[in-house]
């Protein structure tokens, strides 16, 4: 009995010294769901979007109602480092910050040019900040995109993270990198990683401000994924368009779904006839060796249903047709693949990471070419080789072109 | 030191029968009863006191003197009895042989007590006491009667397909409800009398052959070893008999139904029942036994192991739940989802209480509500509905006092706590639940699982009669496990649970086709 008492007594003890050691209720957390990296000079200017729960969610008796107020709040601070302007955030927001469910982190042109060295480190260093936030860069200030709606969304950080992430899963254009995967492409032999940037399209940049934004059908501006910023070395120093980036896409192996058209005749023409939705891509790179440099071999894989439009004469119940129709398929993958190479040559980086596949293959080769990687960059030819397997080719078997002609005929 | 006294109940040491409990009788009434009625009725007189209900009748000159109380006798077979013996008068029977009165007395059975004892605790127990001049001794013939209430559904534990029929106060009529169900001649019951003042008649029932033989005996032992003035319940019993005092989790089964006990005695368990309460005992049993319901065994088995696994969570969920909320929302936001966390926090924008405090203040509400239900005469139950549902629920949170999602917590505590078939059980996780949100409150999801770890450990350290309170999981029994979690067809459970008997195993035939497995 006197053993008993004594447990109790130690448990007791236990909780009323420790007890409530970091406990924090829900209310007094400022739930961050975006952050935003600038650089003003020497100072880091931090922007976060804090949400107000009364507004988002479904608000409790009768406060205030959630119409009125916009869901998040945004607030700027500066300091010398990135956690000093942090805590300065106390100076003027009553709650902690917390961010363990930002979902989007975007950084600005500048704090991008200079550097994010700083950045990475704040993240792997602090528990609450996650590494699995997107990455985003934009061409402005970071504090623009955040003050920012995303109508019809109610908290435009998640809808941002949301808009990054589909467009990875369904059109594949810009490889989306989250902070472990950006630290891990930075300080990997080749030193590169490709970030989406975020736009505001020109216009009237006040609108998106307001909730009043949510009275239009279709606000006169809005924010996009535009380009892919090419970091180097922890700094930004180019872009990859749309059609570039997708080819990184495509070589890099991080094409999960994806559209794509083609023309019949398969070569690569302004008009297009068909579309294929590719379901499963694969991309393999092997280095080889081309005397003393390397080539690349290419080799991808990709599936897809046929057809989610086709307008081409050919018979789609004979297997010659649909050979043909996925050699067309074929060239336009080779076509992207070697778009995005040229314009990441042409930046001398190297966002398909070969550095690390000849360092794998050839550790010898790789410490001779190491110093002088950049030359040996531009020198890298691709030999891209693409097979397309076409699946389901869709409710109707002829293209309504064919069977149009064939009434023409009878008549 | 505690393990030398585990398997003893607690009163052996506490009190020895020399000096135990001492009721009114004087020493007259232990001597054995001299061959003078009158006498024994002076013996009766001074025993049982002028009550009204006390009578003395007199017949054909002191022959017989009858006596009887006649609250507890049955009028009719009071004048079938009177009947038996004027006609025995009229002709002329030799009245002073025991075997020659017993055979002519069709009122009810005849027993001879020897002492005074005897024949007043006969007398209690509803029997008329027939002394006859010049014969030692007082013959005892039982005509009970007296008001008992009829068979009827049980209201603790109801099922929809299976029989309707509960225990009622009356030992005859439940015992009459097992021999109803198991017509075997193994069927046994053990008789014993307990409590100095109520003499309390507790049965205990086993089939012979089946149930295992050292348990049927270390419960009987058990129940010698009970000292005490009144039993009034089987709850009394329980706690004597118990393995283990101090746990939250009961180790022995009650039940008012006779189809769940002739199903344990069936599967080699012993039951106890006691005279005056319709609840009978069940030991020994284990933790998943609590989670059964007889009506498991009479619908589909797909859907009674569904509904098993519906109760393991609802337990699951009646112990965890608002202490996983409070860990949750205070020391791990991460944890949710993003959109959930985000309407979790609108909810608790603006409420003035911690997440604790509002889940115990709720849960305490919550009992005060569930115990004024049980208390509160019938005729107000709709008030307290309103009161609990509308008052303290929805004003509450429109009051912006606690969240919503608080009250979702409680109102799904409380309705996962009433699945557990068991109310024992389901007690035990109400006075679990408020230690572990304390320490949710203070360690998060660390402290709950330093309250879970030493509650698993606990259990699995527990017995019921010998057999370990975790079995067939801890330790792991395949055999039997297929009772647990499933409940496997009838035609496939060919055997008993060996845990609880090793006697008599096969319960049917094992034939290889399932249509052929009858016995």
């Amino acid at each position: 009995m006197r053993r008993i008492l004594l447990c109790c007594a130690a448990i007791l003890v236990c909780l009323a010294t420790a007890g409530c050691w970091n406990r924090s209720e829900l209310n007094e957390l400022g739930i961050t769901v975006a952050t935003g990296f600038d650089r003003s000079g020497v100072d880091w200017e931090m922007t976060y979007q804090v949400i107000v729960p009364s507004a988002s969610g479904a608000s409790q008796g009768g406060g205030s109602s959630g119409g009125s107020q916009p869901s998040v709040y945004v607030f700027s601070t500066k300091g010398k480092t990135i956690r000093e302007a942090a805590d300065r955030g106390y100076t003027e927001n009553p709650r902690r910050l917390y961010f363990g469910h930002t979902e989007i982190l975007v950084i600005g042109k500048e704090a991008a040019e200079k550097g994010i060295e700083q950045i990475l480190d704040v993240y792997f260093r602090n528990i609450d900040a996650r590494e699995t936030v997107l990455v985003a860069i934009t061409d402005g200030k970071a504090s623009n995109i955040m003050r920012k709606m995303v109508p019809p969304e109610k908290i435009p950080g998640t809808a941002l993270a949301d808009i990054l992430r589909k467009q990875n899963s369904f059109s594949s254009y810009f490889p989306i990198v989250n902070v472990f995967r950006m630290a891990q492409k930075l300080v990997s032999d080749a030193q590169t990683v490709g970030v989406p940037e975020i736009i505001v399209t020109p216009g009237d940049q006040k609108v998106l401000e307001s909730l009043d934004v949510n009275k239009t059908t279709s606000p006169p501006v809005k924010m996009k994924v535009e380009r892919l910023g090419v970091f180097h070395k922890d700094k930004l120093i180019g872009y990859l368009n749309r059609n570039e980036s997708y080819g990184i896409s495509w070589l890099t192996n991080q094409v999960k779904g994806s559209t794509l058209s083609f023309s019949c005749s398969g070569a690569h023409t302004k008009k297009k006839d068909g579309t294929v939705r590719i379901t499963s891509a694969k991309t393999k790179v092997t280095p080889v060796r081309a005397g003393e440099h390397y080539h690349m071999h290419v080799e991808t894989e990709a599936s897809g249903d046929l057809l989610m439009e086709y307008t081409c004469q050919e018979d789609l119940s004979k297997p010659n047709s649909i050979e043909g129709i996925e050699k067309a398929i074929a060239s336009e993958i080779v076509y992207s693949i070697e778009t995005g190479w040229e314009a990441s040559r042409k930046l001398r980086a190297d966002l398909p990471g070969f550095a690390d596949k000849i360092h794998r293959k050839d550790p010898k080769a790789w410490k001779r070419l190491q110093n002088n990687w950049s030359e040996e960059l531009a020198q890298i030819e691709l030999e891209v080789q693409v097979k397309v397997k076409l699946q389901r080719p869709g409710l109707t078997k002829k293209s309504f072109d064919t069977l149009l002609n064939q009434d023409n005929r009878q008549e | 030191m505690r393990r030398v006294n585990r398997n003893r109940p607690p009163h052996i040491r506490r009190k020895n029968k020399a000096e135990g409990i001492v009721d009114g009788l004087s020493e007259a009434a232990d001597r054995p009863l001299g061959c003078s009625p009158a006498e024994t009725v002076v013996l009766i007189q001074e025993a049982l006191g002028s009550s009204p209900d006390i009578h003395i009748r007199k017949m054909a000159n002191d022959t017989f003197v009858i006596s009887y109380i006649d609250s507890l006798i049955d009028p009719q077979l009071l004048s079938e009895l009177m009947g038996n013996l004027e006609s025995m008068l009229e002709e002329g029977e030799e009245v002073r042989s025991t075997e020659r009165f017993a055979d002519s007395i069709s009122a009810g059975s005849v027993k001879v007590a020897s002492t005074g004892r005897d024949m007043l605790t006969g007398m209690l127990s509803g029997a008329a006491v027939v002394l006859v001049d010049g014969v030692e001794g007082a013959r005892v013939v039982s005509i009970s009667g007296g008001s008992r209430r009829s068979v009827e559904e049980p209201s603790s534990q109801t099922v929809i397909r299976g029989p309707k029929e509960g225990f009622t106060e009356d030992i005859s009529t439940n015992l009459s409800l097992l021999r109803k169900r198991l017509r075997t001649p193994d069927l046994r019951f053990e008789n014993r009398v307990i409590g100095t003042y109520t003499q309390t008649q507790v049965v205990v029932a086993y089939i012979r052959g089946i149930a295992q033989t050292s348990v049927v005996e270390e419960v009987l032992k058990r129940l010698d070893a009970i000292d005490t003035d009144s039993i009034l319940e089987s709850g009394y019993i329980e706690e004597f008999i118990q393995d283990r005092a101090f746990t939250p989790f009961p180790t022995i089964l009650n039940t008012e139904r006779p189809d769940t006990v002739a199903g344990s005695l069936l599967d080699g368990q012993v039951s106890i029942l006691i005279d005056g309460t319709p609840f009978a005992l069940i030991c020994p049993v284990t933790f998943f036994k609590f989670f059964l319901s007889s009506e498991d065994y009479y619908q589909r088995y797909d859907i009674s192991s569904f509904l098993r696994n519906i109760r393991l969570f609802s337990f699951l969920v009646a112990m965890l739940l608002p202490s996983l909320y409070i860990a949750v929302t205070t020391f791990h936001p991460e944890m949710l989802p993003t959109t959930m966390l985000i309407s979790v926090a609108a909810q608790r924008e603006g409420t003035p209480l911690p997440a604790l405090l509002e889940g115990m203040l709720m849960e305490i509400t919550f009992e005060v509500i569930r115990e004024a239900g049980v208390r509160m005469p019938r005729v107000v139950g709709p008030a307290i509905s309103i009161v609990g549902a509308l008052v303290l629920g929805q004003a509450a949170v429109q009051a912006g006092l606690v969240s919503a999602v608080m009250v979702i917590i409680v109102s799904f505590t409380a309705i996962a706590s009433f699945v557990i078939p068991t109310f024992a059980m389901s007690a035990a996780v109400r006075l679990i639940r408020f230690g572990l949100m304390f320490l949710a409150g203070t360690f998060g999801l660390y402290g709950i699982l330093s309250g879970v770890i030493p509650l698993l450990m606990h259990l699995v350290s527990l017995q019921s009669f010998g057999v370990p309170y975790f079995l067939p999981v801890a330790p792991l029994n395949w055999s039997n496990i297929k009772d647990v979690f499933i409940r496997m067809p009838w035609p496939r459970m060919n055997k008993r649970p060996d845990f609880i008997s090793l006697h008599n195993q096969v319960r049917q035939g094992s034939g290889p086709e399932e249509g052929q497995s009858e016995p």
